[in-house]
């Protein structure tokens, strides 16, 4: 494990992702508050909630991105700020699309944390990334300007630079967002895919009833954990309403309940 | 007339020796002394603002080419300094400024360092200056012309001859102004020497600089429009009509007059060029 | 004239060939730089820069009357402090990098001429004291900016990958752990290096022309970063070349020469984009 993931040595035993009474104060206010969860390498957990409900929060801690006011966080059993295993997909990545580069140049970018200041990446490299276009069905487009790309297929291509970049912890934020329902159902089994091969996946939601559908674990967030557990146990009335206040409508629907909320609204305040 | 010279001496297959002065006026001067012997041409053409200038190709060409660069100094040529400091240049500038009684610029500043002060690069509005910039031209000629020494002589000799008549003519001129109302404001320091050769004071200017991007203060203005109104100064000279010139004629009632520039119009030399600004200096001042 | 004395009869002159040669490098290294900012929405750096040194030329002028090489390190070191201020201002308020751009000069401008102001007895022009003339170009000027675009090229070549990620997804590249900030300030500090040397060798239109119109051509012509760089680098140094020769025929100011050939490029890969549909 730790060939895959320079950067940090990994503890064989720890979890994946340990979190612990995590707090993180943005602003002055409050914006994560108490929040613990385990996750065991290749398993999977849906953050859901409200907008402004710290879900991205909660991913740019884990990225060691932003310092955490309180509390901890492990990587396999090492602090987040040291890894290239951890692979960081924001909600809008804040690129050019008229950057003059292909599919391919962009996944290649996920290998130059690996070969490092003053080097040139090589064949090995460019056999890495052509691997990981093959395995988000990406390799046709290999040679395509990134600005000719749908969306479904951005969201493919910074995957396969994760997977370039041989992360070992995915952490993605609403990747959903603006897809139509194939393409998010297309991302959704490509990510269980991954779990299957050992990933592990963070990815911030709104769509409850795809997580009940696509996830084992599901983490209900408004600033404090509001439920943590199956998707089944988490998505109770009670909870939901404890989460999104009124805002929300709850419909009984064949696959389960659907919490029909602010998710019509990707932004959240930052 | 130099220009005919050149076409004659090319025709004859004998290639001229090219004089070169920076501004029209330089190279009227030269022209003047050297004769027809020579090509003389002005670098900066007539009619063109020397800070407006870029030269091409063939202006560098025409460095190389001369035998001999003159120009007025004091730092009037700041923008030509490159291409005077060409190692091909360097040597073949003559600075006619050079020994000259300069007058400082108009420097406030009181930390100033002594050794290099800023100099008034103005000097042709005294032609006793100018009659020296000829004694330079035709002694540096002479030395590099050995042949010619006499006819350059003689050449000097008329135009110091016609100088001097301008110089009477101007002190006659300049008579008929009373002198308490020998009072001068220009839009930039100009006639520094014109005042101390003829007995004018400078009262002020609206930008009291060289410097383009320099801005007169408001505090500056103030006390300027209110000395030419207690000083009843009929005239403000200036070289361009600009807003703030016209402004301050109308606020304090003074006369705007155009004075030329550091050039000289298509036809008329530096003689013509003085007794016509003297002509207006002396109509707009007088009683 | 047959073609071969159409070539030599210029480059006899000791000072069109320094010429030549300053143009072709200094628009290298200006394209080089010019195509990062044109890709990080900061095309008007240089024109900002060319203005935020004026405080600079005032105080060397000051200390150094008349002493061109010293109002040129004076220039300098303010040029490599605006630039820092621009990414410094930029970070700290949240900016965008040519609002940042936009305070930095004009607080500087105004300093500039603040100093000069209230500081009489300054000659002429100031700005004599910076802008050169590509055909002023002396043997010392020629050594700084055939030097200066060696040392860009290098610092490009040698950071490319960096440079592309940290320009494409500065986001990403914080979480591989590279050094954003550092790469930042390298490439702000870069660019006004070579603004101010450009600037002093090759005069104002040049130097800012070359940031701008030689990268713009690159990316309307490739699709990838390298080529663009190889394609911006290319035509900013055609245009250096083509550009003296027709200052030379056509009796034109050195500066507005290469700028207009650096647009015909610009023009002609306008046209090829437009006959593709």
């Amino acid at each position: 494990m730790s060939a895959r993931c320079p950067g940090a040595i990994h503890s064989a035993e720890a979890p994946a992702l340990e979190v612990r009474d995590l707090a993180v104060v943005r602003n002055g206010r409050p914006a994560l508050e108490g929040v613990s969860f385990v996750l065991e390498k290749g398993g999977n957990l849906a953050v859901v909630g409200p907008n402004g409900a710290g879900k991205t929060t909660l991913l740019s801690a884990l990225a060691g991105l932003i310092r955490p006011s309180a509390g901890t966080i492990r990587v396999f059993g090492q602090p987040p700020g040291r890894h290239l295993c951890l692979a960081y997909l924001p909600q809008r990545p804040a690129v050019e699309w008229n950057f003059p580069a292909t599919v391919l140049d962009v996944v290649l970018m996920g290998r130059v944390g690996q070969v490092g200041l003053l080097r040139r990446l090589g064949p090995a490299d460019r056999a890495k990334a052509q691997e990981a276009l093959e395995r988000v069905g990406l390799a046709s487009l290999a040679r395509r300007p990134i600005r000719e790309l749908s969306g479904g297929e951005q969201q493919r291509m910074f995957l396969a630079r994760a997977l370039a970049q041989e992360a070992s912890v995915l952490l993605l934020d609403e990747p959903l967002t603006g897809l139509d329902a194939p393409a998010q159902e297309g991302i959704l089994v490509l990510l269980g895919e991954l779990t299957g091969e050992g990933l592990t996946v963070v990815v911030a939601l709104h769509e409850l009833d795809l997580v009940a559908r696509h996830f084992s674990q599901a983490l209900l967030l408004r600033t404090r954990p509001v439920a943590l557990g199956a998707p089944p146990e988490v998505f109770t009335p009670a909870a939901l309403r404890a989460a999104y206040g009124t805002a929300l409508h709850l419909l009984a629907a064949p696959e389960g309940t659907l919490a029909l909320g602010e998710a019509c609204c990707p932004k959240e305040p930052r | 007339m130099a220009t005919v010279a050149a076409v004659l001496l090319w025709a004859g297959g004998a290639a001229a020796p090219l004089l070169l002065g920076s501004t029209p006026i330089v190279a009227d001067v030269v022209a003047q002394v050297a004769g027809p012997a020579f090509v003389v041409e002005a670098l900066i053409p007539r009619g063109v603002d020397p800070h407006a200038f870029e030269p091409t190709p063939r202006d560098v060409q025409r460095l190389l080419e001369a035998t001999v660069i003159f120009v007025s100094g004091a730092g009037l040529e700041a923008g030509l300094s490159p291409f005077l400091a060409l190692p091909e240049v360097r040597e073949k500038v003559v600075d006619l400024s050079q020994g000259l009684p300069l007058l400082p610029a108009p420097a406030h500043g009181e930390d100033d360092h002594d050794e290099d002060h800023a100099w008034d690069p103005h000097v042709w509005w005294d032609p006793t200056l100018v009659a020296l910039w000829v004694a330079r031209i035709q002694e540096f000629l002479s030395a590099r012309f050995p042949k010619l020494a006499g006819e350059l002589a003689a050449r000097a000799a008329r135009y110091l001859d016609e100088l001097s008549a301008l110089d009477a003519w101007i002190q006659a001129e300049v008579a008929r102004i009373p002198e308490e109302r020998r009072l001068l404001v220009t839009d930039h320091y100009v006639l520094g020497y014109f005042a101390r050769r003829y007995g004018f004071t400078v009262v002020g200017a609206l930008v009291p600089s060289h410097e383009t991007l320099a801005e007169p203060s408001p505090k500056e203005l103030a006390a300027l429009e209110e000395k030419i109104q207690v000083l009843g100064i009929p005239a403000i000279f200036t070289s361009y009509e600009t807003p703030l010139a016209r402004r301050v004629a109308l606020d304090t009632g003074a006369r705007l007059v155009l004075l030329p520039a550091e050039t000289l119009a298509e036809g008329g030399g530096y003689l013509e060029m003085m007794r016509e600004a003297v002509r207006r200096i002396v109509e707009a001042l007088r009683p | 004239m047959n073609l071969v004395e159409f070539f030599a009869a210029p480059l006899r002159h000791a000072f069109f060939v320094r010429a030549l040669l300053a143009a072709m490098s200094a628009a290298a290294a200006c394209a080089a730089v010019g195509t990062f900012l044109v890709l990080r929405g900061m095309t008007f750096f240089g024109d900002a820069l060319a203005h935020a040194v004026l405080p600079g030329v005032a105080l060397g002028y000051l200390f150094h009357r008349g002493s061109r090489t010293a109002v040129f390190w004076w220039a300098l070191g303010t040029a490599i402090l605006a630039s820092l201020g621009i990414g410094w201002v930029s970070r700290r308020g949240r900016l965008k990098e040519d609002t940042a751009i936009g305070i930095v000069f004009v607080g500087m401008f105004a300093l500039g001429i603040g100093l000069i102001s209230t500081v009489r007895g300054y000659a002429v022009d100031l700005v004599h004291f910076l802008f050169g003339n590509v055909l002023a170009v002396s043997p010392f000027d020629l050594g700084l900016v055939a030097g200066l675009s060696l040392g860009v090229i290098l610092v490009i070549l040698a950071l490319y990958k960096e440079l592309a990620l940290a320009t494409f997804d500065p986001l990403f590249a914080r979480t591989l752990r590279l050094p954003t900030e550092f790469m930042r300030y390298l490439l702000l500090v870069l660019a006004a290096v070579t603004v101010v040397t450009a600037l002093r060798v090759v005069g104002v239109a040049l130097a800012l022309a070359m940031l701008v119109v030689p990268p713009a051509t690159g990316l309307l012509w490739g699709r990838r970063l390298p080529a663009v760089l190889t394609l911006a680098v290319g035509f900013a140094v055609l245009s250096g070349f083509w550009g003296l020769f027709l200052s030379y025929y056509a009796g034109m100011a050195p500066g507005a020469a290469v700028v207009l050939v650096a647009t015909g490029f610009f023009l002609l890969a306008l046209l090829r984009i437009i006959g593709r549909g």
